[in-house]
């Protein structure tokens, strides 16, 4: 079992000590909902990645200002947001377009709010991808794993791009509807 | 483009279509429209986004142990590219950032420190007969973030972004944050308005999070927690031993259920109209007040001059709530004769003041309504003659004139927007005893509600 505690790498690189190991522990626990977040302002998977790693330096950056007693979740989640917003306001000026900062804020908003039930929408799917055939499974993973125009992964495939997007496709729709059913939505 | 069944779908489409990084302008402000402008489609963003989460996380790591490796290997990876950045920089940017970091680090830890302990909430209603376990409440007193408060009686009303708490003593319940109270026991209602959704309350047994709505929560520690919904929709999640969720329920208006966690029950029940009586009969349409007022429902018998005595402030009492007039009502109010066409639906307000003779100064205060006022009676002819029709059923008033706001001393006024009426009472030794009613346009509960302009006619202008 890996134990972060022991990890060389980081103990190398910050030095090692008990408050660092506390860092380290907190932010593996809250990754995922810290990775959910910035995905769900920035919105593509290539930015999410960008917005993750900024945040992990500022998390460490301000992290001997961070209060040990207090929630290390939501205060890694404000960081999130922040950075993600910023982020996306980058973006914007770059590409000409985006969601406003108000659209952000009310998806932030939501987030935050509904996140128990968002946790439990993750459970159910997790409970849907287990009834996924193998091979559809490893497909989408495949689709996951890749960059996000999914070219690479078609030329690994030998598959036109239009073939996996369909396929892809598919496979959403088929784990949106399991997941709709079991939570009772009907649809 | 995909033909969609509902908004929700289309608003799928869209963040699948943003997920994969093939978005274009036009598709952008679709989105955008759709999530702004409806609850529900916000609320289909955020999930399909998790979803893809989700998707991202299962391809990714197969254990915790590799999430933590991930998160090890972003976070080392991250910070030996500040550091090769870092040495590129000569020693005067150095310098500067340095002094950047001294300021920065500065700001952060002022602006952490209000953060400690924020502001979530303000006082703006409170009941007179409110009595609470940590001391004195005041109107306008601010609610920090992780306080917790006990009232034992009476009803306290809080104002946090979007959203109006009510609080029916006894209860216990603690401000985690602006848009998130944890109700330990007792019962707590909440309004929301546009931009407040997404307001939670937890207990020990549920999370009810609101998707635009007005609800109630009742808890009673070991019995469980119901949930009303009056208006609107909101989202319940029974929770388990660990406090997860377990099962959701989603009720909508006029729509009860129970939860209990201890015996993983959830139900659904007849809706509960009474549980919200208590709060109406204190509150009714009251945003908010100001000033020295203060709201009232006890039950008395008579409100005759020295029956009620008010001696620190003025007494908003609602009276008749959402009464659709089976004939026009002519009544001289403060901005002269209006008329209120039959089939309006009104409710009735009684500003009651009533000091003793040692009291030397003068209560100024004012309260707001969420929907329109049509008039302030202050005329005592007026006064009488509304009393059986707009006043609390068995309730005696005082019969002699002197009840009446004298305007040459006292002040009643209508705001410009006419969602509040001030109030300023002399204290004239002869004449104790000031009595006004404010008349309310009502909607929401009832039908055909008429708009303020096309439903009274004011005859006279200003008095």
């Amino acid at each position: 079992m890996f134990n972060p505690l022991e990890h060389k790498d980081f103990c190398d690189e910050v030095g090692g000590p008990s408050r660092e190991s506390e860092f380290l522990r907190q932010l593996a626990l809250a990754y995922h909902e810290i990775y959910s977040t910035g995905l769900t302002i920035v919105g593509n998977r290539d930015d999410a990645d960008d917005v993750i790693q900024e945040v992990c330096v500022v998390l460490w950056q301000k992290y001997e200002e961070f209060d040990e007693g207090s929630n290390f979740r939501k205060w890694a989640y404000t960081v999130t947001f922040n950075v993600a917003r910023a982020y996306a306001r980058k973006r914007r000026r770059r590409q000409g377009f985006g969601l406003s900062d108000y659209a952000l804020m009310k998806v932030a908003q939501m987030k935050t709010g509904g996140n128990e039930f968002f946790e439990l929408q993750c459970d159910v799917l997790q409970e849907c991808l287990g009834k996924l055939p193998q091979a559809d499974r490893e497909f989408l993973s495949g689709c996951y794993r890749h960059s996000t125009t999914l070219t690479s992964y078609a030329r690994q495939r030998g598959k036109s791009v239009e073939t996996i997007y369909t396929k892809l496709k598919r496979l959403r729709k088929r784990l949106s509807d399991c997941v709709a059913r079991s939570l009772g939505k009907g649809e | 483009m995909d033909p969609f069944s509902s908004l929700c779908d289309e608003v799928k489409f869209l963040a699948d279509v943003l997920f994969d990084g093939q978005m274009n302008h036009s598709q952008m402000e679709r989105l955008e429209t759709l999530i702004v402008q409806d609850v529900a489609c916000m609320q289909a963003y955020v999930e399909r986004m998790t979803f893809h989460a989700e998707l991202l996380k299962d391809s990714r790591e197969q254990s915790p142990a590799q999430a933590s490796a991930t998160a090890i290997k972003e976070f080392t990876q991250a910070v030996r590219i500040r550091e090769r950045r870092r040495w590129l920089m000569s020693l005067g940017l150095y310098a500067a950032m340095a002094l950047c970091l001294i300021a920065a680090t500065g700001g952060m830890l002022f602006v952490s420190g209000i953060f400690q302990a924020s502001p979530v909430a303000v006082i703006s209603n409170l009941a007179s007969e409110i009595r609470a376990q940590s001391g004195n409440l005041e109107l306008g007193q601010v609610l920090r973030q992780g306080e917790t408060f006990a009232v034992h009686e009476g009803l306290l009303s809080l104002q946090l972004p979007n959203v109006l708490v009510d609080v029916l003593g006894p209860a216990t319940f603690r401000m985690e944050s602006a848009s998130r109270v944890h109700l330990l026991s007792g019962t707590v209602l909440a309004k929301i308005t546009p931009g407040g959704e997404g307001f939670t309350i937890t207990t020990r047994d549920v999370t009810v999070v609101d998707l635009g709505t007005e609800f109630l929560v009742c808890h009673a520690p070991g019995e469980g927690t119901n949930v009303s919904v009056r208006q609107g929709r909101a989202q319940a999640s029974l929770l388990d031993w660990r406090g997860k969720p377990s099962k959701i329920v989603e009720l909508t208006d006029h729509r009860s259920a129970v939860f209990q966690a201890s015996s993983q029950v959830s139900r659904e029940i007849v809706f509960q109209e009474d549980l919200f009586t208590p709060i109406d009969r204190v509150r009714g349409g009251i945003r908010s007040i100001d000033g020295a007022v203060r709201t009232g429902a006890k039950p008395h018998v008579a409100l005759s001059s020295g029956q009620v005595l008010t001696p620190r402030y003025m007494l908003v009492i609602p009276e008749q709530q959402n009464l659709v007039l089976s004939q026009e009502l002519v009544v001289n109010g403060v901005e002269g004769n209006i008329r209120i066409p039959a089939g309006s639906s009104i409710s009735s307000y009684l500003v009651h003041y009533d000091p003793t003779a040692l009291v030397t100064a003068a209560p100024r205060g004012a309260v707001t309504f969420f929907e329109e006022i049509a008039t302030i009676i202050v005329d005592a002819n007026d006064l009488k003659k509304t009393d059986a029709l707009l006043g609390l059923p068995g309730l005696r008033f005082e019969s002699a004139t002197f009840r009446q706001f004298e305007l040459d001393e006292d002040e009643a006024r209508i705001s410009k927007d006419r969602h509040t009426a001030s109030f300023y009472c002399g204290i004239n030794p002869s004449e104790f005893l000031d009595e006004a009613r404010i008349i309310v346009f009502s909607s929401g509960r009832t039908e055909n509600v008429p708009k303020t302009e096309n439903t009274f006619i004011q005859e006279n202008s200003m008095k």
